[in-house]
């Protein structure tokens, strides 16, 4: 070891001698000897820099890799065959998240096979890359660039290619870079689905600065405004043409911009001829990342044309086609508006309903032409005669309304149908015929017929009617209050009429008794109206209407039945009581009245016709005297009872009592009531008594209110009684618990 | 007349002293005496070995001229006289 270390130790003196000389002899004045082989022998000074050189070198490598790493594009070197020589991170990086195993990352292997190999969707844009890159390879083309689309089911991704020719000491070669340019890429979509949109869009699109200076338009502005794209750029615009605003529409819209960021009308604008169109615009403006305004953008389409249709629609919705006046709608629109400003001015307002007579001849015989020519010469007639602020209407055949508003009073509008009437009886020349026509009107006036529209008209119509009735050629104004009057009426009597079939009238039963027992000899039915909303009501409230209208027989019917029935319902509990009912004298007149009776009572078998009474008012019977007499023989004849009502009040005349074939009178209640106090009426109540007595009747007196009444009218002889003091008018049901407990509340009995 | 630009190659070795030197008295002298009619190849033997090689160079720094016969001066060229003269003949 020692020998070697020492010889070595030798041969490097020889060297530095050698080196000496070579010094020595070149005077120090070169770097590097060369041997023949090519075998460079350098001085220690070249040595030197040698070290130096490689070292930056070192650096420089170090240097470039570390860019070439920060580089997010995946960049790999090929050599001349196209064989992957290195790669960077980035390309490591994305290798791996792409879960390539290949451990190499791909170096060793052949990028233009790889691109050979590919399949499916990517075959066409991998044999672009490998002819591409072919042709830098073999120095071809100077470089190679291509976008390509590298899509996996959950990510849109594209990239681009680029290459560019490597050659390092004679080699060709070539760096590959792929860059993900997924971003730019969905914004170049984005922009170019965005600007599509501009372009084509057939609404006007202006996109303003936060001064409202126009930055761009859309072709369909030009379109639409007629102004060109250069003529509006830089000009700054007003949301709304001035001369067109509505007042304060430019506030709001700035208001709704500046809280709500958008806003959307109708407005007016004008084009570059200056015609006015209408146009739906919406604003939005739009605020950079802090929020400051940057931007208004304005669109905007044309709604002209469906306005005017909107507007032609519009006028065929409301006017008669043949005579071109407004039709039903737009007078009952109007109507409603007149009806306002009549209240409102406090003037009269007429509704004239026009139907013209004898107008079908007129079609039926000259044809339909003729007869249209008729109508519309009527209709200029009536318009010549109107004023300004009158309507005229047709409302279909030969029907026309007018619509006459702002009437001083009754005279005015007399004047003006006079006149109507006459211009529409003037000859009317068609093609050689000679027509004559004339109107029947109908006339009603608002607010004296203080109606709606609807039934105005109805009224009109109605007056109309009564024109025609009587004879054609004429007017006829309706008289509100009578109409109103029968129409109440008509109501009240309908009312009642559904009330029957609700059976909502009651029978109450007030008791007559024997004065000095406190016998009860039987009840009197006397109706109630239990009203769903007014409450129970007594007769004086309804019955005044009843009589004389045609539902009187119906409900003296329906009062009898409830009776009879009332009368079963007590029998199957053991009582045999009597009733008497109030027939009135349309019901008295009825031919078949006991018939009638007699079917209600053999519903019953188990009743008695004598259980049942009926009871006339003197001043009934006295009307058709003979065939009362003979309706109430029959009745008798059958056992039914006969008394007479509220005796005394009538015209008490002793023949016509003679003849009358009753059982009973009763005293009316007036003259019982006061007997004790009016000494007149106490006498009535006597001769009524001594009367009964000397014709064999039973009298009963009404109004017994109190005891002091009992006791006066048993002293009177007077046998029989009924009143508030005997007991009220009661329901059926309380009828048998007060016989069981009523006779020791006679007090004039102990 | 102008006559025949003068072609020079100076081998040299990287930034070694002498070669340093060599690529600087070459300009000043070849800026003096041949103004605008002269071309130098600087080749470095640690850029490019094979064309030492292949150009028979065996020292460093070394200047040949494309004269024939070709004309060799090897060191630092720091004897500007020498040199000029060397180069004159191959001019002529």
């Amino acid at each position: 070891m020692t020998l070697l270390t020492d010889e070595i130790s030798e041969l490097i003196a020889q060297l530095r001698e050698i080196e000496s000389r070579i010094i020595e002899l070149t005077g120090g004045a070169i770097d590097t000897v060369i041997d023949k082989k090519g075998m460079p022998f350098m001085l220690t000074q070249a040595q030197n820099e040698l070290r130096q050189r490689a070292e930056i070198h070192r650096q420089y490598a170090e240097q470039q890799a570390a860019i070439l790493n920060a580089i997010p594009a995946h960049i790999t070197l090929l050599d001349g065959e196209g064989i992957l020589v290195d790669v960077n991170d980035a390309w490591r990086e994305y290798a791996e998240l792409n879960n390539n195993r290949d451990p190499a990352f791909g170096i060793g292997k052949n990028y233009l096979k790889t691109c050979q190999q590919a399949s499916g969707e990517s075959i066409h844009d991998a044999s672009l890359a490998e002819t591409g890159i072919r042709s830098v390879l073999i120095g071809e083309a100077p470089s190679f660039t291509m976008e390509y689309p590298c899509h996996s089911p959950t990510k849109q991704q594209w990239f681009r290619l680029m290459a560019a020719p490597l050659n390092t000491d004679g080699q060709h070669g070539a760096v590959v870079m792929h860059l993900d340019i997924t971003e730019r890429k969905l914004a170049d979509l984005e922009m170019q689905r965005a600007l599509s949109v501009f372009k084509s869009s057939s609404d006007g699109v202006l996109i303003a600065d936060a001064d409202l200076k126009v930055l761009d338009v859309n072709p369909a502005y030009a379109l639409i405004t007629g102004y060109e794209k250069n003529e509006i750029i830089a000009q700054t615009i007003n949301f709304v043409i001035t001369d067109l605003q509505i007042d304060g529409l430019e506030t709001k819209i700035q208001r709704a911009l500046n809280t709500e960021g958008f806003w959307r009308g109708e407005v007016r604008n004008r084009r570059k001829s200056g015609e006015v169109y209408i146009e739906n615009l919406s604003i939005s403006v739009v605020h950079d990342d802090l929020g400051q305004l940057i931007n208004y953008i304005l669109i905007f389409s044309d709604i002209t044309q469906s306005k005017t249709h909107e507007a032609e629609l519009d006028h065929v919705a409301n006017h008669d086609p043949l005579t071109g006046l407004p039709n039903r709608r737009l007078l009952t629109d109007r109507l409603q508006q007149a009806m306002l400003k009549a209240r409102r001015d406090k003037d009269l307002l007429a509704l004239c309903y026009i139907d013209l007579d004898n107008f079908k001849p007129i079609n039926d015989k000259l044809g339909h032409a003729i007869g249209d020519s008729v109508l519309i010469e009527v209709s200029k007639r009536l318009m010549l005669l109107l004023r300004d602020s009158d309507t005229v209407s047709r409302i279909g055949g030969d029907e026309f309304i007018l619509l006459l508003p702002g009437l001083k009073n009754q005279e005015e509008l007399h004047a003006l149908l006079d006149r109507l009437m006459s211009a529409l009886e003037a000859i009317i020349s068609i093609n050689d015929y000679t027509i004559k026509v004339s109107a029947s009107m109908g006339v009603v006036l608002f607010p004296d017929d203080d109606v709606d529209a609807d039934t105005l008209l109805r009224h009109a119509d109605q007056a109309m009617y009564i024109a025609k009735e009587s004879g054609r050629n004429q007017y006829h104004i309706y008289d509100s209050k009578l109409a109103k009057a029968i129409e109440s009426h008509n109501s009240f009597i309908d009312e009642i009429k559904h009330s029957l079939l609700a059976k909502e009238f009651v029978l109450f039963y007030q008791p007559k008794i024997k004065l000095n027992t406190g016998d009860v000899i039987g009840f009197e039915a006397l109706v109630r109206w239990q009203h769903p909303t007014r409450g129970l009501l007594s007769p004086a409230a309804f019955l005044p209407a009843i009589l004389g209208s045609n539902i009187e027989i119906l409900f003296g019917e329906y009062v009898m039945r409830s009776a009879i029935e009332q009368l079963n319902e007590w029998q199957l509990q053991g009582h045999r009581l009597q009733v008497s009912i109030n027939i009135s004298a349309n019901e008295l007149r009825q031919t078949n009245l006991v018939n009638h009776i007699n079917q209600q009572l053999q519903r019953f078998p188990a009743l008695m016709t004598k259980q049942l009474e009926i009871e006339l008012l003197e001043t009934a019977a006295v009307e058709d005297m003979a065939e009362v007499i003979a309706t109430l023989k029959q009745c008798r004849a059958e056992g039914i009872q006969v008394s007479l009502d509220d005796f005394g009040t009538g015209y008490s005349s002793l023949t016509i009592f003679r003849q009358l074939p009753v059982d009973i009178l009763k005293i009316d209640q007036s003259f019982v009531r006061n007997m004790l106090i009016d000494q007149n009426d106490q006498s009535i109540v006597e001769s009524v008594i001594s009367m009964a007595k000397a014709f064999d009747r039973t009298v009963i007196a009404e109004g017994v209110e109190t005891m002091a009444h009992a006791t006066r009218l048993i002293e009177l002889g007077c046998e029989f009684g009924q009143g508030y003091g005997i007991a009220k008018p009661m329901p059926a049901e309380l009828v048998l618990d007060w016989l069981a407990q009523s006779k020791p509340t006679f007090t004039w009995l102990a | 007349m102008k006559s025949e630009p003068l072609l020079l190659r100076l081998y040299i070795s990287g930034k070694a002293p002498n070669s340093l030197m060599a690529v600087k008295n070459l300009k000043v002298i070849c800026e003096a005496q041949f103004p605008d009619n002269y071309s130098i190849e600087v080749i470095d033997l640690f850029e490019q070995p094979y064309r030492a090689i292949e150009d028979g160079v065996m020292i460093t720094p070394m200047l040949m001229s494309s004269s024939s016969p070709p004309v060799s001066i090897i060191g630092d060229l720091s004897d500007t006289e020498g040199v000029i003269n060397a180069l004159m003949t191959t001019q002529q």
